[in-house]
């Protein structure tokens, strides 16, 4: 019986219980305020950016590197550095642009660590990249790549294109034609001019080109003829 | 239009498909098979990267609070040139405490004054005072150093200072 008197009440009480105050005030604060804040020493303004840019930053990583743990690892190295070079962050410039280049320039020293594959031949590629590719050739890639299955091929036969490239021409290709950023972002990322970055861009789009065709030829000396259609 | 023309459009364009395509380019193509077998190949480069970077990567959880600690424990821990100046600061007692053991070795030491005799190590420094002896052989064929109390016998000024008896060190 008491018990069963007991239940109203606590019901009662968790209802009337008032929620917690914030800590860190409701009134959104601008990314300089945030850094001023975390120069004076307040770690929940720090917290704020990084739940601020978190996701763009995980987005650029996971651009270059598929592997969760490897991508953790990048994106704690990025804010940690970050934290550390605040003072160097100039007020009124876009903290989001400062801390891709940040970003960049770690993915592009990790890059630069791992080792390159320069040849890739049809061997090295599995029975499933190789259906993606009969059906990329047959103008059924969209459809090929609608499906989740079809997609993971895809990342993995990408991902072994990409391995053949040096590590600046791989940052430059993945930031344009993967990330769609422009010329001039990416000139501000990586501190290069536009006329290098274009010519990097065109470098890898061409040996990338240049190693699918010979895959291609590979599969045609393999398999029948494919009609395209 | 050539095929290095076309191929340089081509090539430019993300996906292969030039925009501002013109009919030169066009009837290149058309009747060129290695042109249009790039522009096929440049169309499944882009897809390929494009799904590379397409995938949607959350943010792991506690992402931030892993972060804060990383830096909290960053913070802790002195840089290198603390570490440099620490050890720094323990090798400079450390350095005048071997400057003077070789001092002591080389030179002699004795609380009460006076000239403590030398181990057989010094035997090099004995021979070395020996041809300075012989170097102040005088004219009367004897070997002499001028002190305060007079000329005295190198021998016998040696012997007080190397701390030699008839030739002989203390150790024998």
């Amino acid at each position: 019986m008491q018990v069963a008197r007991l239940i109203p009440n606590m019901r009662d009480k968790k209802e009337s219980v008032q929620p917690l105050t914030p800590i860190v005030s409701e009134e959104r604060l601008t990314d300089d305020q945030l850094v001023s804040a975390a120069l004076e020493g307040d770690d929940t303004a720090y917290k704020q950016l990084m739940d601020r840019h978190s996701q763009r930053v995980f987005s650029i990583i996971g651009s270059y590197f598929k592997q969760p743990d490897l991508r953790e690892e990048i994106a704690q190295d990025v804010f940690v550095k970050a934290y550390f070079a605040l003072k160097s962050y100039g007020k009124g410039e876009r903290f989001d642009a400062w801390l891709a280049r940040i970003a960049v320039n770690r993915c592009y020293d990790e890059l630069r660590r791992r080792k390159r594959h320069p040849e890739m031949s049809f061997t090295d590629i599995t029975d499933d990249e190789d259906t993606w590719l009969e059906g990329a050739v047959a103008k059924s890639a969209k459809e090929t790549f609608k499906m989740e299955q079809g997609r993971e091929v895809a990342r993995d036969l990408a991902e072994k294109l990409l391995a053949t490239l040096p590590a600046d021409d791989r940052l430059v290709l993945s930031l344009i034609d993967g990330e769609d950023y422009s010329l001039a972002e990416v000139a501000d990322m990586t501190g290069w001019t536009v006329g290098k970055i274009k010519m990097k861009a065109m470098r890898a789009r061409r040996r990338l080109s240049e190693t699918l065709g010979r895959l291609l030829d590979g599969r045609k000396t393999k398999r029948p003829v494919l009609t395209g259609k | 239009m050539n095929c290095n023309e076309a191929n340089e459009l081509i090539i430019a364009a993300k996906d292969g498909k030039p925009e501002d395509q013109s009919s030169a380019f066009k009837a290149h193509v058309k009747e060129c098979s290695a042109c249009s077998q790039l522009m096929l190949v440049s169309n499944i480069r882009q897809e390929l990267v494009s799904s590379y970077s397409d995938e949607k990567v959350a943010v792991p959880p506690f992402f931030a609070a892993k972060v804060m600690a990383a830096i909290n424990e960053k913070r802790n821990v002195p840089d290198e040139w603390t570490w440099i100046w620490q050890i720094a600061r323990r090798m400079v007692p450390a350095a005048l405490a071997v400057m003077v053991m070789v001092a002591v070795f080389t030179f002699g030491f004795s609380p009460n004054g006076q000239v403590q005799s030398v181990g057989q190590n010094d035997q090099g420094l004995i021979s070395l005072s020996s041809e300075y002896n012989r170097s102040l052989v005088g004219t009367d064929g004897q070997s002499s150093i001028m002190t305060s109390t007079g000329d005295l016998p190198a021998d016998s000024v040696l012997s007080t200072v190397m701390g030699i008896n008839g030739g002989r060190t203390n150790n024998e």
